[in-house]
């Protein structure tokens, strides 16, 4: 190659080296400067209103900081709306509801203030046999999508994978032995897929008061992630829940968050090439950790303690050992946490599903990171989804763009 | 844990029921379960034009396993990444024989009304470009639009340089087998899916 071209490449190499977005695809384009929207995937309360995209105005300079924009009505309630993500492009986010078994594909490019449905996937169930659309996990114009159950509710749940357009390429179904299924995360650089297991359709149903709490998963499933090849099962708590690996290059382990053992699990790859799983942390009884995030310095993991109604920060700088380092009051039934790229806020919301929800108070709160690793809550971000024109809405998954 | 939790439950009181309509029976369909290179899906066609003038068909590529992907020269991110990877990339084809015989590289502009004939030639040159193997397509501005939209919005409208930095990998049967991006692409790796391709693709 000539000078000129690499002279070209070392500036390219030098203007991308920004922090990585965490919790997320590494597949997905990074977020060029500081947040200006959050998106958020909202059940509604009432069957008589319209479940919703939340659109929240989280530019620092915009005099409507902190409200709510716009709510993107999809048409009815019941839908159960769960999680969602980007396309790898971060001109789409796919956003799944777990009791109609649909997809919804909105366009976030055009205006990204207004995002516009442009594709509903319906029949699920029949085009792909498997119901509850879980994980939105970016690869290169793809999207892998996990299920938490059969079609019909039951066992197995597995994962599918779909063009950006949403068409369907290809399905996989959990190994009889480990059939619970719930999230799944890559790590592209030791070609290793990390998939774990919750509880199926026919149990998440129900109020929680009538759940099988004997009908869940207790499995981490490691893959081959380039052939899709289950290679090891392990073991951990009951319903290990998210899956986070190592931000760091080449390092082969990551964590996951045990919902019925209160607890941080730790998995990675011995010397001998093997992977095994041993808890990290013990969260307090009662916790209930419903979600898992991480800083992007690797060093910290913060878990929402559902039951206990806080938000945990545990240092990781011995991975398999994690040590308590802080802890954050935000209100009531912490679920979801959003860390932004720079590591320094986070924001968190309070709806787990309709069905365990047991507080009908609904916000979207702010946490903010000190440079000593400890968390504030913002007084000053409250957004009140029990008052949100089209609401009240019960607050779930999040985005920024 | 479990009657803990049920037990602040209860105490809350049963939260509202949203039983759906239960899920209708699938209808089978048999699906490819495991292995790498799957059909994603089929390649949109095109004419554009080479280089040296003449005008290229994507049937013209039939039999043979191509790396498709679009840059323009005045591309500040990128597509200057993405060249020098595949640049690497025609150094391994060609010392195993496959440059132009069973496999190709494709570049496709994005820019076709500032990206000239001789400006990409220049930009190919920089790259060390080898043209039987390496070619630098041009289209119209149409049929660069409609060519963009066919392989799933690569640019958005409107803001046509705003781009992806997906890389193809189409069969010799004009079926897209794999996806790479420019972040995570490593030439090796891609020599060996190219490489498993041209072993079950039938030259013509």
């Amino acid at each position: 190659m000539k000078k000129t071209a690499v002279l070209t490449l070392t500036l390219c190499l030098l203007a991308g080296s920004a922090l990585a977005e965490v919790c997320m695809s590494p597949y997905v384009k990074r977020l060029g400067g500081r947040e200006k929207f959050l998106y958020v995937w909202s059940v509604a309360v009432d069957p008589s209103s319209e479940d919703a995209l939340a659109v929240i105005d989280v530019s620092l300079a915009s005099p409507t900081y902190g409200t709510v924009l716009t709510s993107v009505p999809i048409g009815a309630s019941g839908n159960e709306p769960h999680h969602m993500g980007f396309t790898d492009d971060r001109t789409k986010i796919w956003a799944g509801t777990l009791f109609s078994n649909r997809i919804f594909i909105f366009d976030v490019a055009e205006d990204p203030g207004k995002p516009r449905v442009v594709r509903t996937l319906d029949g699920l169930g029949a085009l792909t046999g498997l119901h509850g659309p879980h994980t939105y996990y970016a690869l290169p114009g793809r999207m892998l999508i996990t299920f938490l159950s059969s079609a019909d509710g039951g066992l197995p749940g597995g994962f599918a994978e779909f063009t950006n357009a949403g068409d369907l390429i290809r399905v996989f179904k959990n190994p009889a032995e480990a059939p619970y299924a719930y999230d799944a995360a890559v790590k592209p650089d030791i070609n290793r897929l990390v998939t774990s297991s919750f509880t199926p359709y026919r149990n998440y149903k129900k109020p929680l008061p009538q759940w099988d709490m004997k009908d869940g998963g207790n499995t981490l499933l490691v893959w081959d992630f380039e052939n899709r090849k289950v290679l090891q099962t392990l073991t951990t708590d009951p319903v290990p829940l998210e899956v986070r690996w190592s931000l760091k290059p080449g390092r082969a382990h990551g964590w996951t968050n045990s919902a019925l053992g209160d607890s941080i699990w730790w998995f990675g790859q011995g010397k001998d090439g093997r992977y095994s799983a041993r808890k990290a942390a013990d969260l307090g009884k009662g916790c209930l950790p419903a979600d898992l995030r991480q800083s992007p310095d690797d060093r910290f993991l913060y878990v929402s303690c559902f039951l206990t109604s806080q938000v945990q920060a545990w240092d990781v700088s011995n991975p398999q050992k994690a040590r308590l380092h802080d802890v954050l009051e935000p209100g009531v039934q912490p679920n979801m946490l959003h860390i932004t790229g720079d590591g320094r806020r986070i924001y968190i919301t309070n709806s787990l599903l309709s069905t365990m929800d047991y507080s009908p108070n609904f916000w979207v709160r702010l946490a903010h990171v000190g440079p000593d690793g400890r968390l504030t809550l913002d007084p000053f971000f409250n957004v009140d989804f029990t008052k949100v024109p089209g609401g009240p809405y019960r607050a779930h998954d999040m985005l920024l763009n | 844990m479990g009657a803990l939790l049920l037990a602040v439950l209860l105490a809350a009181g049963p939260a509202a029921a949203h039983d759906g309509a239960p899920p209708v029976a699938a209808e089978r369909r048999v699906y490819p379960v495991e292995g790498r290179l799957p059909v994603i899906r089929t390649a949109p066609e095109y004419t554009l034009a080479a280089l040296d003038g003449r005008t290229v068909r994507s049937a013209d590529f039939a039999g043979k396993v191509r790396l498709e992907t679009f840059i323009y020269t005045r591309c500040p991110d990128s597509c200057p990444l993405v060249s020098a990877k595949l640049a690497r990339l025609q150094g391994l084809l060609g010392a195993r024989g496959l440059l132009g015989r069973r496999a190709l590289l494709a570049s496709i502009t994005l820019d076709p009304e500032h990206d000239t004939g001789a400006v990409l030639a220049r930009h190919a040159a920089t790259y060390g470009a080898d043209p039987h193997g390496w070619l630098y397509l041009r289209g119209t501005p149409a049929e660069t639009r409609r060519l963009l939209d066919a392989y799933g919005g690569v640019a958005r409208p409107g803001r046509m340089l705003a781009h992806s930095d997906w890389i193809f990998l189409v069969d010799g049967e004009n079926r897209v087998r794999e996806i790479y991006s420019e972040r995570l692409f490593n030439p090796e790796r891609a020599l060996a899916d190219i490489a498993s391709l041209t072993a079950t693709a039938r030259p013509r």
